[in-house]
């Protein structure tokens, strides 16, 4: 089974959705405005016209119950069941750890721990174009794992090992490119991770120099 | 003071609930623009983190608990037994007593502001594990989960007075499919309310004893997930239940405005029944990003909420087509609902399909949604209903000129405080916090934003000015300004103790309509002397004015 590339997932069914809902929104607004400058009257006369119609009605019902489930339909199809990620190579497992205010990433395949301190911004790094096994869990309140710029969040329980899987398709440094989504109490609004995508050659050398 | 206080007539209640809640409107708005002022550029200005917390938490709060649900519960109070022409409420002092806890619920809910560690600061969900003694200790928070407590029981307790005046009290003739639009619309809400309302006070109660060290989320390693659910159970209902009443009265205004019938009155019942039924089974979209509820079941059932929603929007336009339309003010902000309202709406389907929920849950892109539904629906629907109602209620008329300069301020701040929230959030900035990094480059939108929060503070002070100078100075008006379609308007303004001398035939959901359309004059029928039958011409010029507003 391939992996998920949820970028690619989200911008899949992001650029079907947001026309609609912008073409939507301009026939309304174009029908108000047309509507309220035709049909402005200060005659007191009351207007003939039906007050309704069986059959436009449930003509109009049907075609809202198309899109309803053509929308069902594009979104199913863009859910896990659907990889698409263009990953090769062995996966790569990382523990995340979140905590009242802070990170810890561990890769138990390369025994390295990146541990957020007060003084030290986490940095997750991963090699693009691998699937990344990520296991989390949190030492307290619930926390959520976020990456902006992949599309994604997850949220992570105390007492609970949260499962997700990643790609992460371009090579970046994204500093405070990992935030916490969910949130955590007092300082949640720095609960930040810095995110470096490395192409795969790069991530064995640091990964040789970090074992 | 002491008759206001303990009446048990309906309009008394109503109008002390409306009054009340709106005074939390104000307080919640205030605590809102605090927090603007913070965001307007990174690094902390001049509140702390704590506070900071501390304030979103009261804002979201107040606007749910001690607002939004007891408001839409308030004006129905007042208006339901007019427009189904009854005299009275049933149980009128449930409905006082629930007045009762839901004010003593918000003076609770304030009074942790004084307390040693403040007031709670978890968010007006109260996410398990957060909310428990550990992660948020202090009296100010248990102060909250029993306000909570209190001011839901108290909206509980008046849909229950609600739903027996609907369904005993309706005057003769007065079939089911004969109430109007609004009342329709409060009866259906009055479901939500009673299905999902005391899951939240058990939940709280179940919170509170964990507080204190009973072991009731605490004891399994689900039980923060278990939460969750237990809250968007009443948490999802609880945003239809303050907007649906908003589109039965904005249906009215516009029917009444454009001297027509509401267009497929029997298809919108049937898509507010439709929809408030749906609307039980999709709490779990709160929670796609838990991964621990099943995703396409409550994609599924979000989705389909377009259809009985696109249905009322259809009776809203097809309504208008083929009309006699007139711009005063009630209209103009039925006409905001109407346009804001949609783009918390079309932005709803997106956040249903988890795939780009998985972005943009609790980022900003979900708080500009949430408040084109809560400000742009509720809030601008609220604003209708009282430039609507504001001259039965008073005997007088709002100041034209004032209502839509509060208009255009409204309108054009919900725009300029909300748009720059969907880019805000798109580009990863997440809900709740008290502060940003400058490497964001998020300033100029935050900015942006922050001026537009002000724009509808000043929309709502010119509101204020004009209802203290409209109460004393406004013009006064007979029983049916607008010429009205339902029953409230076949009586005097303010109603009499009992509400009718004597009530018009009812064929139809709209009586006051038929007769006039038969020729006849409404008022004569029920023996009532017709004080002021077109509007006056001062009213004639600002409604071009008003016009240009709305196409520009």
């Amino acid at each position: 089974m391939k992996p998920i590339d949820t970028r690619n997932q989200f911008f899949d069914v992001w650029n079907v959705y947001w026309p609609i809902a912008l073409a939507v929104f301009l026939v309304v607004l174009g029908a108000v405005v047309f509507l309220g400058l035709r049909y402005r009257s200060r005659s007191r006369e009351i207007p003939r016209g039906k007050d309704e119609s069986t059959p436009v009605e449930i003509g109009y019902a049907l075609v809202l119950a198309c899109i309803a489930a053509f929308l069902v339909f594009l979104t199913f199809s863009r859910m896990p069941g659907s990889e698409d990620a263009n990953a090769t190579g062995k996966p790569v497992d990382i523990r995340v750890t979140a905590a009242r205010w802070n990170w810890r990433f561990e890769y138990p395949g390369l025994g390295f721990v990146e541990q957020g301190t007060r003084q030290h911004i986490p940095v997750l790094r991963v090699p693009v174009d691998t699937e990344i096994e990520f296991t989390g869990s949190s030492l307290d309140v619930i926390h959520s794992f976020f990456v902006p710029e992949e599309r994604f969040k997850r949220d992570v329980f105390p007492s609970q090992h949260t499962r997700w899987e990643m790609v992460f398709d371009a090579p970046g440094n994204h500093v405070g490119g990992g935030e916490c989504a969910e949130f955590c109490g007092l300082e949640h609004s720095n609960m930040n991770f810095d995110v470096l995508a490395m192409p795969r050659p790069e991530f064995a050398r640091w990964a040789r120099g970090a074992r | 003071m002491t008759a206001l206080l303990s009446s048990t007539d309906h309009k008394r209640i109503g109008l002390l609930t409306t009054v009340t809640a709106f005074c939390f409107f104000l307080v919640g708005g205030a605590l809102a623009l605090t927090m603007r002022a913070e965001l307007q550029k990174p690094g902390m200005q001049f509140l702390t983190e704590h506070t900071y917390n501390e304030l979103f938490t009261m804002h979201g709060s107040t606007m749910f608990y001690l607002f939004a649900a007891p408001v839409v519960l308030g004006v129905g109070l007042y208006f339901v037994p007019l427009q189904i022409g009854a005299a009275r409420l049933l149980w009128p002092r449930t409905a006082l007593l629930g007045y009762w806890l839901f004010a003593a619920g918000g003076v609770l809910m304030y009074s942790g502001f004084l307390t040693q560690q403040g007031a709670a600061s978890f968010g007006w969900t109260a996410y398990f594990p957060l909310s428990d003694a550990n992660a948020t200790p202090g009296v100010g928070a248990d102060f909250w989960v029993l306000a909570v407590i209190m001011a839901t029981t108290g909206v509980l307790l008046q849909s229950v007075s609600l739903l027996g005046t609907i369904v005993r009290l309706r005057a003769p003739g007065m079939t089911m499919l004969r109430m109007p639009l609004f009342t329709w619309s409060e009866l259906v809400t009055v479901f939500m309310v009673i299905t999902g309302f005391p899951v939240l006070i058990v939940t709280m109660a179940l919170l509170q004893m964990d507080r204190e060290g009973v072991g009731i989320f605490s004891s399994s390693p689900e039980g923060s997930v278990t939460y969750q659910h237990l809250f968007w159970f009443y948490g999802h209902p609880v945003v239809y239940v303050v907007f649906f009443p908003l589109v039965g009265v904005v249906g009215e205004i516009i029917a009444t405005f454009a001297r027509r019938r509401f267009f497929g009155f029997r298809v919108t019942i049937l898509s507010l029944i439709a929809f408030s039924a749906i609307s039980m089974a999709v709490w779990g979209h709160h929670m796609f990003a838990t991964n621990q509820v099943s995703n396409r079941y409550f994609s599924l059932t979000s989705t389909i909420l377009l259809v009985p929603a696109g249905i009322e929007y259809f009776g809203f336009l097809a309504t208008m087509a083929g009309g006699r339309i007139r711009f005063a003010s009630p209209m103009l902000f039925a006409i905001g609902f109407v346009l804001l309202f949609l783009i918390g709406g079309l932005t709803g389907i997106m956040v249903a399909s988890p795939p780009l929920d998985y972005h943009v849950h609790d980022t900003y892109f979900v708080v500009a949604h949430f408040h084109y539904t809560l400000f742009g629906g509720t809030v601008f629907g609220l604003f209708a209903a009282i430039h609507y109602w504001f001259p039965k209620v008073t005997g007088r008329l709002l100041d034209e000129r004032l209502a839509k300069a509060t208009f255009g301020l409204l309108f054009v701040g919900a725009l300029v405080t909300f748009i720059p929230m969907f880019i805000l959030g798109s580009e990863g900035m997440t809900r709740r916090v008290a502060d940003y990094l400058p490497l964001h480059n998020w300033t100029s939108l935050n900015t942006i934003s922050t001026i537009g929060a002000f724009t509808i503070a000043l929309g709502v002070l010119v509101f204020l000015v004009n209802l203290m100078r409209s109460l004393r100075l406004g013009e006064r008006v007979g029983p049916d300004p607008w010429e009205g379609q339902t029953l409230e308007w076949a009586t005097t303004s303010p109603p009499p103790r009992h509400n009718f001398a004597a009530l018009p035939p009812v064929r139809s959901h709209t009586p006051l309509f038929d007769l006039r359309e038969e020729g006849e004059d409404p008022l004569r029928e029920v023996g009532l002397p017709r004080y002021r039958s077109s509007p006056s011409s001062s009213e004639e010029k600002s409604e071009n004015e008003a016009t240009k507003e709305v196409v520009g």
